[in-house]
């Protein structure tokens, strides 16, 4: 045993709890812990959302006043982006990059725990918002002034408290592309990388580019708010739309920051249960880059309503159809790979059509909107929020479970139940559409988002999301259960393998994966890779 | 750097201290990374200044 082997080994084996879990520099660990918090804020979020869908059951107010009901969509939103699908796909590459490029670790361990603890600090800080004089910032999670300047002074904490999540985010991402440029196994080209690895390296650089750029604008608003500033106080020469603008320069490429590495995700899924190569491996590499450049060129998409002038407009709306060319090509190539496979469907595949299918729905609805004269009559409504969580729920979410189901016999050693991981896919994805898909119905019928009471008229298409949103929350606890089983009293081990057809580099590590993984790089084989032929 | 595909069949596993080189290449990438989101935030801080594009006016 080499001596730096024998030093991995004694730290392996000597760490207290404490050092394991809260002074980790272990890709794997911290992998862990952000998969643990982002589950934790999942149920945050939700109860939110179950909060919400109970005062919605029926019209008038039953539950809660409408401050209250403010502050739960306002956070409901905050959590479940920048606690929830952010972290979870940060804690997937923490686990999985280094192990599918051969490295050893993460290029910079100690900025990775960095990155890490500064979000439940983070999370601390915005929900204590509920506890202060004032209640939480209730203006939405996109936080348009005046409307929320007009609050209560926990905005302060809320802005701080992006301000952290947005130098975890930047930290974690300088990390994924410092190790994905320069930690590469000898021999393992750009382009013969996972398609996982891919996504997060171009998501890496959108982050990089944008999240600075929300800071900026909530930054400006702090000073709006408490330093005399006017930047976006109209009554004072400043703009408000100009706050627009700023945040969703930043909010779409924020979009596919939650879509891309689920498109990663997709395509280490398919190709494992299709028994056959992904088709056009090159395609997707660029079409996700496609679609990450085009993102910052659509943000108006987002404020059609606001007068914006007719140049403008078009430009804006046909930016935006052009993303479904790309998007196309991805879901194209993803069923191609199916067609004529050798396919089974356990419960990481489920999951992966599962996406495919409502992403889709989540696609079309987008390209509806992004038709001006049709926009003006979405805009606002329950219609919009079907649309975002088609894909955020639908795409995000079921990438991220499909994620878990497909590399936790790795992470634990064990195998879970395929009984209730089926159970789990079929309840929430008979859910997820009693839950949103009546929302479309009432935006086309008009009913306006982010309002605690309604015409009667939207009253049975309400109970009947409602019910679903009961029954999706309730699905979840099945994931507790499959998980906590797998991790803790699995008898069923793992092959290093796993799956029949996956290849790759870490799946030619022993299951459970080592808590080091390629303390000497690995001998790139390209037969042992999913892209080792990258004439295709 | 793309590494060709003549390099890649070169199995020899790396010297010890190429470890540590690269590690010095990734903190300096990270450095040049964090100074582009600086950048950013500079830049979306005076944009109001430079910006007054008008077709969004």
């Amino acid at each position: 045993m080499s001596s730096t082997a024998q030093a991995i080994h004694h730290e392996e084996h000597h760490q207290s709890f404490f050092e394991r879990w809260f002074m980790s520099t272990n890709h794997k660990d911290i992998g862990t812990l952000y998969l643990l918090f982002s589950f934790l804020m999942l149920f945050v979020g939700g109860s939110f959302a179950m909060l919400i869908r109970a005062e919605l059951f029926e019209p008038g107010m039953q539950l809660m006043q409408p401050y209250f009901f403010n502050e739960l969509t306002s956070m409901h939103g905050l959590v479940m982006i920048f606690g929830v699908i952010m972290p979870s796909f940060v804690g997937l590459a923490n686990w999985m990059i280094p192990m599918q490029i051969g490295a050893p670790d993460m290029a910079l361990p100690r900025l990775n725990n960095l990155s890490f603890w500064i979000l439940p600090f983070a999370f601390i800080l915005l929900l204590s918002t509920f506890f202060m004089p004032g209640g939480a910032p209730a203006a939405g999670w996109t936080m348009y002034p005046p409307l929320v300047l007009q609050g209560g002074e926990s905005i302060a904490f809320m802005i701080f408290a992006i301000h952290l999540m947005g130098i975890s985010s930047i930290l974690g991402s300088i990390n994924i592309i410092a190790t994905i440029l320069n930690l590469r196994a000898p021999g393992l080209d750009l382009l013969k990388m996972p398609m996982f690895c891919w996504s997060w390296l171009i998501t890496s650089f959108l982050v990089i580019a944008v999240m600075p750029v929300l800071a900026g604008a909530v930054t400006m608003m702090l000073f709006d708010r408490f330093f005399g500033t006017n930047f976006f106080n109209a009554g004072a020469g400043g703009d408000p739309v100009m706050y627009q603008h700023v945040f969703w320069f930043f909010g779409h490429p924020e979009v596919y920051i939650m879509i891309l590495p689920a498109f990663g995700i997709i395509s280490e899924i398919v190709p494992t249960f299709a028994r056959k190569p992904l088709f056009g491996y090159k395609a997707m590499v660029y079409a996700i880059a496609c679609i990450a450049f085009l993102s910052f060129i659509v943000w108006s998409h987002h404020m059609f309503t606001v007068g914006l002038p007719l140049g403008a407009e078009v430009f804006f709306m046909f930016s935006t159809m052009l993303i479904a060319v790309p998007t196309g090509v991805k879901i194209f190539n993803w069923v191609t790979t199916m067609w004529k496979g050798s396919l089974s469907f356990e419960t990481p595949m489920l999951w992966a059509i599962g996406f495919i299918v409502l992403f889709s729905i989540g696609g079309f609805s987008g390209v509806m909107m992004a038709l001006v004269p049709a926009d003006f009559q979405y805009y606002g409504t329950y219609f919009i929020v079907a649309h975002f969580h088609y894909v955020l729920v639908g795409g995000a979410l079921f990438s991220i479970i499909g994620a878990v189901y497909y590399w936790l016999p790795k992470w634990s050693g064990h195998m879970y139940s395929t009984f209730w991981s089926k159970l789990h896919f079929w309840s929430s994805v008979i859910s997820v559409n009693v839950l949103f898909f009546p929302q479309q119905f009432l935006g086309f019928a008009g009913m306006p988002r982010r309002i605690p009471d309604y015409n009667v008229a939207f009253a049975d298409w309400n109970m009947v999301s409602s019910i679903g949103g009961f029954w999706f929350g309730a699905s979840q606890l099945i994931l507790v259960g499959v998980v906590v089983h797998c991790v803790f009293f699995s008898k069923a081990k793992a092959t290093s393998r796993v799956w029949e057809h996956a290849y790759g580099l870490e799946w030619t590590l022993p299951s459970p994966a080592p808590h080091h993984s390629f303390t000497v790089p690995p001998v790139i084989d390209d037969s042992q890779l999913a892209h080792g032929d990258v004439s295709h | 750097m793309l590494r060709t595909s003549e390099q890649s069949e070169l199995k020899d596993a790396p010297a010890p201290d190429e470890l540590a080189q690269r590690k010095a290449r990734a903190r300096r990438t990270a450095w040049i990374i964090g100074a582009i989101a600086a950048a950013f935030f500079i830049a979306s801080l005076v944009q109001g200044h430079f910006s007054q594009i008008p077709i969004l006016h």
